[in-house]
C-alpha cells in the first residue's frame, strides 16, 4: 500500500472514530430536563447553542473527508 | 365555498400543472430503456442529484412529524434529527455511496440487494435484502399520503377530505412518475426542493411574526409549558438511540440509495455531500421552532392531531393568497419523497425479482412497461394503507427506520470487510430483525431496552451476530469477493 493511501486510511478512521464521540457527546444529559436560561437574542438557550455546536463539529468531519480523504478516482 | 378554500385550491392546482408539466417534458429525453426509466442514464449533475437526494429524505416527518413532535416535546425534536443525521447521513455518502457508485458503474447495480448479493454472488441473501426493504418502504410511502391528505385537509378547513386528499397527491405523482420514470422525478424533485426550501424560511418568518417574534414566542413557550424548554418530555435514552438510529437508516434507503448512484461522476456525489448538511440542519431548526410556538397559539391538540399544527398555523396566521403557496412547499417535501419511494420499491421488483424469474429475457421495452404497472399498484396499495391509517406519523417513521438501520452492517460489511461471509451477513439481518420484532410486540420485556427505543438493541444484536457468524464459517473464496476487493483497492483507501 503506497504512503499517501495509507495516510487516507489514517484519516478515514480519524474521522470515524470522531463521528462516534460526536454521536455520543451529542447527549448532553448533564443539563437534561433543566431549564435553562435563554442566553441569545432572547430565545436560544445554552443546550440549543451545545447542539448547534455538534452539527458544525459533524458538518467540518463531512467537508475534511471530500478534501482530505475521498479523492477523485475511477 | 370560502375565499381561503378558493386560494389554496387555486394555487395548489398551479403548483399540480407545473411538476405534471415537468414530468411531461422530461419524457421528451426517455430512451425507453430500464436503465434510463430507474436511474435517469446515471447522468445527473450537482443540483439535480442533491435535489433527488435531499428530496428523497426530507418528507412527511419533516413538514408533518417535526412540528407535529415539538408541539408535544418541545424544541428537542430538531436536534432529534438535526445534530446526528443532519450531517452522519451525508458522512455515509463517502462511506457507503463511494463504493457502490464504483460498483454500479462496473455491474450495472441498481439496488442495495445487488451490490450486497453481488459480494458473494447470493441470490438468496439479495433476496431477502430486497423483501426487508420493500416491507420497510411501503409503510414510510403510506405517511407521504397521510402528511399530504391531512394538510390538504387542514387547509382547505375539510372541504377536502383526508382521502380525497391522498387521492389527488397519489394522481399528480403517479402521472410525471410514469410519463418521466426517475428523470421526471429528479427534474421534478429540483423543483420541489427550491420550493419547499424557500417555504420552511417563509413559514418560519411569518408565523414568527404573527406571535410578536421569536423571542416572544419562546417567552409564552417557557411560562405556560416549560416542559417544552427543558426537554423533559423525552428521555435521553430515546433522544441517543433515535440519533444513532436516524443517522444509520437512510442510507439504505431504497429510494436514496438509488439515487446517489445516479450521479455523473464522484465529484458530483462530493459536491452533493458538502451542500446537504445545511439544507438539512435548517429544515429541522425552522420545523420543530414553529411546531413548538403552535402550542401556545393552538393548545389542545392530542396525539397524532399535532401533526396537522402546521396547516392550522398557517390558516390562523397567514394571509390567504400565502397560505396556498406555502401549502405548495408541504406537499413538495412530501411528494418528493412518495416519488422516489414509488420508484425504488418498483426497481427492487424489477431487478431483484422480475429480472430473475421467467422474464429475465423480456426486452427493455417490456421491462419500463411492467415498471409502470408496477407504479400503479403499488400506489394503490400505498392509498388502501392510508386509508386503514391507525397512527402518527411519527410512530410509523420511528419502527421503519429502525428496520432500515438493522441493515447497515450486512451492508457495510459487504463493501469494506473481506472476511466476512454471506452465511454471516444473512443471519445478521435475521437476528436484528427477530430482536426489533420481539421489543416492538411486546415478546421481550420492555425492562431489557434499559429505555433506549427497540431499533439501538436490535442493531447491537445484529452487529454480534455478523462477528460472531463471520468467525465460525470459512474464509470466503467466492469470485464475488475477488472482484470486489480488486476493485476497492484500486479506487479507494
Amino acid at each position: 500500500m503506497s504512503i499517501d493511501m495509507q495516510k487516507r486510511r489514517n484519516r478515514e478512521r480519524l474521522v470515524y472514530l470522531l463521528a462516534v464521540i460526536l454521536m455520543i457527546i451529542r447527549v448532553d444529559f448533564w443539563w437534561w430536563g433543566e431549564e435553562m436560561p435563554l442566553v441569545l437574542f432572547g430565545w436560544i438557550n445554552v443546550p440549543m447553542l451545545y447542539q448547534f455546536g455538534i452539527w458544525v463539529a459533524g458538518f467540518a468531519l463531512v467537508l475534511y473527508t471530500v478534501k482530505y480523504i475521498w479523492v477523485d478516482e475511477q | 365555498m370560502s375565499t381561503q378554500v378558493i386560494a389554496v385550491l387555486s394555487s395548489l392546482a398551479l403548483y399540480m400543472l407545473i411538476i405534471v408539466g415537468i414530468g411531461i417534458y422530461s419524457s421528451r429525453f426517455s430512451r425507453g430503456t430500464m436503465e434510463d426509466y430507474h436511474m435517469g442514464s446515471r447522468d445527473f449533475r450537482t443540483i439535480v442529484l442533491f435535489s433527488a437526494v435531499f428530496g428523497a429524505n426530507i418528507s412527511a416527518v419533516t413538514l408533518a412529524g417535526v412540528p407535529g413532535g415539538a408541539y408535544h416535546v418541545g424544541w428537542v425534536m430538531w436536534p432529534y434529527f438535526a445534530s446526528s443525521w443532519a450531517w452522519a447521513t451525508p458522512l455515509l455518502f463517502y462511506t457507503v455511496g463511494s463504493r457502490s457508485w464504483v460498483l454500479g458503474q462496473r455491474f450495472g447495480y441498481m439496488t442495495v440487494a445487488e451490490v450486497v448479493g453481488g459480494r458473494w454472488k447470493s441470490p438468496t441473501l439479495a433476496v431477502v435484502i430486497s423483501l426487508m426493504l420493500i416491507f420497510y418502504t411501503v409503510p414510510y410511502l403510506m405517511t407521504g399520503l397521510l402528511g399530504a391528505g391531512r394538510t390538504l385537509e387542514a387547509l382547505t378547513e375539510g372541504f377536502v377530505t383526508l382521502n380525497v386528499g391522498m387521492v389527488v397527491v397519489a394522481s399528480a405523482v403517479l402521472v410525471y412518475l410514469l410519463l418521466g420514470g426517475m428523470r421526471g422525478a429528479a427534474w421534478v424533485n429540483t423543483f420541489q426542493t427550491g420550493i419547499f426550501l424557500v417555504g420552511a424560511v417563509a413559514i418560519f418568518v411569518v408565523i414568527a411574526g404573527a406571535l410578536g417574534g421569536p423571542a416572544e414566542a419562546t417567552r409564552r413557550v417557557m411560562e405556560d409549558y416549560p416542559e417544552l424548554m427543558s426537554r423533559s418530555r423525552m428521555p435521553w435514552q430515546q433522544f441517543f438511540s433515535y440519533g444513532v438510529i436516524v443517522a444509520l437508516s437512510p442510507i439504505v434507503f431504497p429510494q436514496l440509495f438509488m439515487r446517489l448512484l445516479t450521479g455523473r461522476d464522484p465529484k458530483t456525489l462530493k459536491q452533493t455531500m458538502c451542500i446537504y448538511p445545511v439544507p438539512a440542519f435548517l429544515m429541522m431548526f425552522l420545523m420543530a421552532t414553529v411546531g413548538m410556538w403552535g402550542r401556545t397559539a393552538i393548545p389542545g391538540l392530542e396525539g397524532a392531531e399535532s401533526d396537522a399544527i402546521l396547516p392550522l398555523l398557517l390558516i390562523q396566521f397567514t394571509p390567504i393568497w400565502m397560505m396556498g403557496l406555502l401549502g405548495a412547499a408541504a406537499f413538495a417535501a412530501m411528494m418528493s419523497t412518495m416519488d422516489s419511494q414509488l420508484l425504488s420499491v418498483t426497481t427492487m421488483i424489477a431487478r431483484d425479482f422480475l429480472s430473475r424469474s421467467r422474464l429475465k429475457d423480456a426486452s427493455d421495452a417490456t421491462m419500463v412497461r411492467i415498471s409502470r404497472v408496477l407504479v400503479l399498484v403499488l400506489t394503490l396499495l400505498a392509498l388502501v394503507l392510508g386509508f386503514l391509517n391507525p397512527i402518527g406519523i411519527i410512530k410509523i417513521i420511528e419502527f421503519a427506520l429502525s428496520g432500515f438501520a438493522c441493515m447497515l452492517a450486512p451492508v457495510l460489511a459487504a463493501l469494506y470487510w473481506k472476511r466476512c461471509t454471506s452465511q454471516a451477513a444473512l443471519w445478521s439481518i435475521v437476528a436484528s430483525q427477530v430482536c426489533l420484532w420481539s421489543f416492538e410486540m411486546g415478546l421481550l420485556p420492555a425492562s431489557w431496552r434499559f429505555g433506549f427505543l427497540s431499533g439501538l438493541p436490535a442493531i447491537v444484536v445484529g452487529v454480534v451476530v455478523l462477528v460472531a457468524v463471520t468467525y465460525i464459517t470459512p474464509v470466503p473464496q467466492d469470485e464475488g469477493t475477488r472482484e470486489y476487493f480488486a476493485i476497492f483497492d484500486k479506487t479507494t483507501p
